[in-house]
Formats: structure tokens, sequence, C-alpha cells
């Protein structure tokens, strides 16, 4: 019986800091199954073996931020059967996207001695803005397990089974006391979606959003108890204002908050 | 010594993606060419006016999928 053909995967890299993508890599103890299941076709982080596409999966790691990658990644999407975006870059734009509230050029200016040799958007924005997508994988970084059961499930052609819920849940599964309530620490848990663990309250540290906004997220109200445990409007709007920036239901709330 | 010319299309982690092209006539470099197109995300900009505490170190640096109980 002849071998069945298998799956090629690519992988690509946007603006970003490739760590998305070296979750894959840090897959030890699962990496050899993994190859053994698919092609490795293009990974320039892995190999220097590039493989032309046609591709069955993409992995898209990194927000649009140039003229030539708002280009590339049309290419990159004519190349992929299945595109799955991985990390808040991919997805929501990124830290990087803290550019959209400010003036692009003045960024430029502060960091780069000749910052006429760059060519860059005056946005970030996430690969859905300018492709269709057909899943995004959340968190700064993502989580491998997570990753392994979005391409197992590619693999099979079924949906992800990853969960829309928020980092509170996790908390109790962890049976870690509420930061906020115990100590009165400022928290995003109750409106970030769950995939890291809860580690950032389990070490009594509030959660930062790394996940981005969970399932019908009400981001006034925490605002409000943000506020009612001190934190001046500024602030507010500042802890919003991280990875998941320009994601709708964060974005939406820093700008209720003057900034 | 022959020319030569030395092409690495893609350096892929030299704080940065980027690529070097480099011309070798009669033992001296001609030309070398460094391409960096990996885009500029500003952090040294967006960092201004933040707290240390805001800064999420491991996430910042989005360092892989090792976790650091202090992130």
């Amino acid at each position: 019986m002849p071998r069945r053909t298998r799956s090629r995967l690519a992988v690509w890299k946007f603006a970003s800091s490739d760590g998305c993508q070296l979750s894959l890599l840090d897959c030890e103890d699962e990496l050899l199954a993994v190859a053994d299941q698919l092609d490795i076709a293009y990974f320039a982080e892995a190999s220097r073996r590039m493989m032309r596409g046609p591709y069955d999966l993409s992995l898209v790691e990194g927000s649009i931020t140039t003229p030539a990658d708002a280009e590339r990644i049309l290419r990159v999407r004519r190349l992929s059967r299945r595109l799955v975006t991985i990390g808040a870059c991919a997805t929501s734009g990124g830290i990087q996207a803290l550019r959209n509230f400010a003036d692009v050029r003045e960024f430029a200016a502060a960091v780069y001695p000749h910052p006429e040799y760059l060519k860059t958007l005056a946005t970030s924005t996430p690969i859905s803005a300018h492709v269709p997508v057909d899943f995004e994988l959340r968190g700064c970084p993502i989580d491998k397990g997570q990753l392994l059961e979005v391409i197992r499930a590619f693999l099979v052609g079924r949906k992800p089974s990853i969960p829309g819920h928020s980092v509170c849940h996790e908390c109790k599964l962890r049976g870690t006391a509420c930061i906020m309530v115990a100590h009165g620490t400022p928290c995003l848990g109750p409106v970030t979606q769950t995939g890291c663990g809860a580690i950032c309250p389990a070490y009594g540290r509030g959660c930062y959003g790394c996940f981005g906004p969970a399932e019908s997220a009400n981001t006034a109200a925490i605002a409000r108890e943000f506020s009612s445990l001190g934190m001046a409007e500024r602030e507010i709007a500042r802890v919003f204002r991280t990875f998941n920036a320009a994601a709708e239901a964060f974005r939406k709330e820093s700008e209720a908050h003057g900034e | 010594m022959a020319n030569r010319t030395i092409q690495v299309d893609y350096i892929a982690r030299v704080e940065g993606e980027s690529s070097l092209d480099l011309a070798v006539a009669n033992a001296q470099f001609d030309a070398v060419r460094l391409s960096i197109f990996e885009p500029p995300r500003f952090f040294e900009a967006l960092l201004r006016g933040r707290g240390f505490g805001e800064c999420s170190i491991s996430s910042l640096e989005s360092a892989g999928s090792a976790r650091s109980p202090t992130r």
C-alpha cells in the first residue's frame, strides 16, 4: 500500500520576536511525533531547507507593520490551505500596536538615529485585518500544549478545542486564592482568556492580560474595581495597553480612561 | 585568489532577521552588504512613562514558552 502523502507545515514570521514559533521547537518530548505526522516544509528558524508551497497548514507569527509585509501576507495566504495565527502579535497586533495610539514618526525618531532608513507603517495590525484566518491562537507567548492541540486538530480536519473562558476559572482549578479579593491586587484575570495556566496570580502578581480579552469580557466592571482599589485613570488605561492593546475590548476600555 | 561572492540570504536570530552579502577579491573584501528586514517594534519608545512593575520581561522578549515565575 502506498504511503499516505503527509501534510506540509510552514511557519512564517512577521513583526514579532520569534518566541511563539520557537514554542514549536520547545515541544521537545512531542517534536518527533509531530515530525512523523507532517513535513516541516518551511520553518526558517529551524532549518535552511525551504520547500516551495503550497502548504497544508501555515502558522503565522507577528503583525503587519511594513508595506513589504502587507504584500507578503497575501502571498502566504495564497500558498496556504489553512492559516492559523499564533500569538498576540498575529492575533491582535501585539505590543507594537501601541504605535496605533501614538505618532510612529515620533517613535522612530526616539529610537533610531536615522529613522529615514526605516520603512514602517503608521499602525500594527493583526493578520485577520489583511487575509482570512482559519483559527487564532492567543497568548504572549502561546502555550505549547495549545499549539499541539491546534496542529493535531488541523491534521484530522476538526475544530481545535481551545477554551474561551477567563483566567479566573484557572485560578479556581489551581486552588489559587483570588489575589484581588484577598490582597487587593489589581488583576486582569476576570476579563482575560485562559491558556497560560494562571501563572501570575499563583505568584501574587495580577494577570497582565497576555491572552487578550475573554468571551464577553466585562472590562467596565473590572475598571470600576481597579478604581476603587485606588488606581488612577491613567493607570487603568495603561493596564489595558499592553500586548493586546489593539484587541477591541481592551482598546475601547483604555480609551474610556482618557488616553 | 579567485573572486568570490558569499551570500547568506537568511540570518535567523542575530537580534532580528537579516541577510548578508560579501564580495571578496584578492583576499580583500570588496563589498559587504547587511540588510536588516526585521520590522522595527520601537520598544525603547513605547516603554517611556511605564513603571518597571508594568513590564513583563518574558512577554516583552516573548522569549519562547520558557516561563519565569516573576514574569
